[in-house]
């Protein structure tokens, strides 16, 4: 993404200037943008004064990467420093803009989209997490938010930003967002040179927000029956005692809400709050209540020993 | 790689001479059936002598066996382990702990019905002496062959381990 | 005086005063090295009786010591029930104690060490012994020094054991640390609690 710090012109220069390299260079509105931050910008443009230039030189020469130019009384472009003070062409700029460093968002989302909206969204992330296949992008408004790899278990943030922010993003902008399938390869390009993170952390996170999980809600309240398919991995589970439990129940025998909570004596709330981002993550699955009531004791020899253990543990601080 | 001693990595020459106490051992009393000798970790130092049983299966059990009542011994307070014996129908086995440095050395000997326990106590700690002596570079032999010429010494006692 | 009941079969046991107390047998495997006494200290964090011998054999393990017959730690529960630790010997030599150790268990857990070359085929084994020993007993399988081992797949890990018919739990853990000792064992537990329940009830 073209990063440009406009100096010396007002709001209206500025926003002139920029519409210019944007319309020169054919790009998306988000890809050349305002800065505000030398150290964050890919290109500098002054107007035209002695005490501009000299200061703009000083500060170029300490970082070499920033491209500076100069805009004259003409409004024509020049380079700042080198030997090369000839006026730059629609073609130079152009040329110059496209070189910049590269952002997801200087890449258009080409691919067709997949899902858009929570539903379809959670539908076929589901899918991917189960089957281990594929990539995909992640979007709001054109602009990708996710780069998700289902096959290393990995996702790429652009905007670099925390889980804990993302994921209230994407659960703010669930019905908005729009899922992309996309080549592994473009994945790579698109991810470029920042950092794999570990996918099913945030995407636990994402389902531990309440929004949007009405429909699953209703089913579950309909005495659905949750099945877990796997183990979670044990870094998005923490260390919640209640989630070990409802994990080993689940994974031996699907059971509703009502059930585990009576079961494990934990509150359906809780039990909800662990199914959601299970679904999420494809490691839960919903099959029809059952028709008659299965009853099933607590006061069993293992349930007894769990407790014992537990209150041990409380005990000694644990 | 091992720093220290390896107590398995004897000389081959010191290793057939303890081999043929062992089979003195075996040979010298009746209903002997097989004599082991391991290190305190379960690995067989020498080929058992007699014909029962798997040596290096033996040594291990050995080690388990001598380890865990070592571990009764220091419950009970009752000194450094020495001797353990099993007596079962069809014989008995008896397992010796032979002091050696840095760890013990284990002596084990499995006898049938026929045997008569102490003789074979005795002889067992005799063996043990004997085997002792060999490793501490002369032999407790009444003819007074000093017999060996190993310059290094047994491994273990040349062991820097502190 | 009542016998008691070393093999510490779960089912009520007399002790002396003559009431029921259960004993519950819970017993760590793992290759040479992994951290099994380590974790069976960590986790009575009291008197452990070990039978800990000088380690001759430094290419397995290289540590001054090793365990040749087993450790032992138990747990006193506030019912009067007792939480019975047995950590085994790793090496194959020692596997004739397995069995033993394994009958009766009422947990398993099994650690294995992320750093070593040989860990899957490692797993398979255990998971033999298991499927051998203990088909039915709770286990859970702790993975440790996985700092040391990034590479190590985990998902890889869960499925192989997956195959055995049954999910086991497959949990980071560094052995050393009591409190992930503890949350091992929580983990176990669950699984102990849940197999019962479904087990009672179908």
């Amino acid at each position: 993404m073209a990063r440009v710090l406009v100096v010396g012109s007002d709001i209206q220069g500025e926003h002139a200037l920029l519409q210019r390299l944007r319309s020169v260079a054919a790009l998306p509105a988000d890809t050349v943008r305002s800065c505000r931050d030398l150290d964050d910008c890919d290109l500098l443009v002054i107007k035209d004064t002695p005490a501009l230039r000299n200061a703009a030189l000083r500060m170029v020469r300490e970082r070499p990467k920033i491209q500076f130019w100069i805009e004259d009384q003409h409004g024509d472009l020049r380079h700042g420093q080198g030997d090369e003070h000839a006026v730059l062409d629609d073609h130079a700029i152009e040329h110059a803009l496209r070189q910049m460093p590269a952002a997801p968002g200087d890449f258009p989302i080409e691919e067709p989209c997949a899902a858009r909206g929570a539903k379809a969204i959670t539908r076929a992330l589901r899918e991917s997490l189960q089957s281990r296949h594929g990539h995909a992008v992640l979007a709001l408004n054109g602009l990708p938010v996710l780069l998700l790899d289902f096959e290393q278990d990995q996702m790429v943030v652009p905007d670099g930003s925390g889980n804990a922010e993302l994921a209230q993003l994407l659960s703010d902008d669930f019905e908005q967002l729009a899922l992309h399938g996309i080549a592994a390869k473009r994945y790579q390009q698109l991810a470029g040179e920042l950092p794999r993170q570990s996918l099913r952390p945030l995407l636990w996170h994402w389902g531990q927000h309440p929004a949007h999980w009405h429909d699953l809600d209703v089913r579950l309240q309909q005495h659905a029956r949750v099945r877990l398919l796997r183990w979670p991995d044990f870094r998005v589970l923490g260390h919640q005692h209640d989630s070990f439990r409802l994990c080993s129940l689940l994974l031996k025998r699907a059971c509703s809400v009502d059930e585990c909570a009576s079961l494990l004596d934990i509150s359906g709330a809780a039990v909800r709050a662990f199914v959601h981002p299970a679904y999420l993550c494809g490691y839960a699955a919903l099959e029809a209540p059952t028709g008659g009531s299965r009853r099933m004791g607590g006061n069993d020899a293992g349930g007894l020993l769990a407790r014992m253990w537990r209150s041990v543990r409380q005990r000694s601080g644990g | 790689m091992a720093d220290g001693h390896d107590a398995r990595r004897l000389d081959p020459a010191l290793r057939a001479r303890l081999g043929s106490h062992l089979q003195g051992f075996a040979d010298g009393i009746t209903g002997v059936r097989s004599v082991v000798l391991a290190s305190v970790d379960g690995f067989a130092l020498v080929p058992a002598a007699g014909t029962h049983g798997n040596g290096e299966r033996l040594a291990a059990m050995t080690s388990a066996m001598l380890a865990l009542a070592a571990a009764v011994g220091r419950e009970l307070a009752l000194g450094e382990l020495e001797v353990l014996m099993l007596e079962a129908g069809e014989g008995k086995v008896l397992m010796l702990a032979l002091p050696a440095v840095p760890a013990p050395l284990l002596l084990m000997t499995a006898c049938d019905a026929r045997c008569v326990i102490g003789k074979v106590l005795w002889s067992a700690k005799e063996c043990g002496r004997n085997i002792m002596a060999e490793l501490s570079g002369s032999r407790a032999d009444p003819q007074g062959n000093t017999g060996l010429d190993n310059q290094r010494g047994a491994p273990w006692q040349d062991s820097t381990i502190p | 005086m009542p016998a008691a009941c070393w093999r510490g079969c779960g089912a009520a046991c007399a002790s002396e005063a003559g009431a029921s107390v259960r004993e519950h047998k819970i017993v760590v495997l793992g290759s040479m090295g992994c951290g099994k006494s380590t974790l069976v200290r960590a986790i009575a964090a009291g008197a452990v009786i070990n039978t800990d011998v000088h380690n001759s054999d430094r290419q397995g393990a290289d540590k001054a010591s090793t365990t040749v017959a087993m450790d032992y730690a138990d747990i006193d529960l506030p019912n009067g029930d007792r939480l019975r630790l047995y950590g085994t010997p790793g090496q194959q030599r020692f596997d004739f104690l397995w069995p033993i150790l394994l009958q009766g268990a009422s947990g398993v857990v099994l650690l294995l060490d992320a750093t070593r070359p040989g860990a899957a085929d490692e797993l398979a084994a255990y998971l033999a012994v298991l499927q051998q020993h203990a088909a039915q007993v709770p286990a859970v399988i702790g993975v440790s020094r996985l700092d040391l081992a990034p590479r190590f797949d985990l998902e890889a890990c869960a499925t192989q054991a997956g195959q055995q018919g049954r999910w086991l739990p497959v949990v980071p853990v560094d052995a050393r640390d009591r409190e992930q000792g503890l949350c091992l064992m929580d983990v176990l537990m669950s699984e102990m609690e849940a197999g019962a329940m479904v087990a009672a009830h179908g």
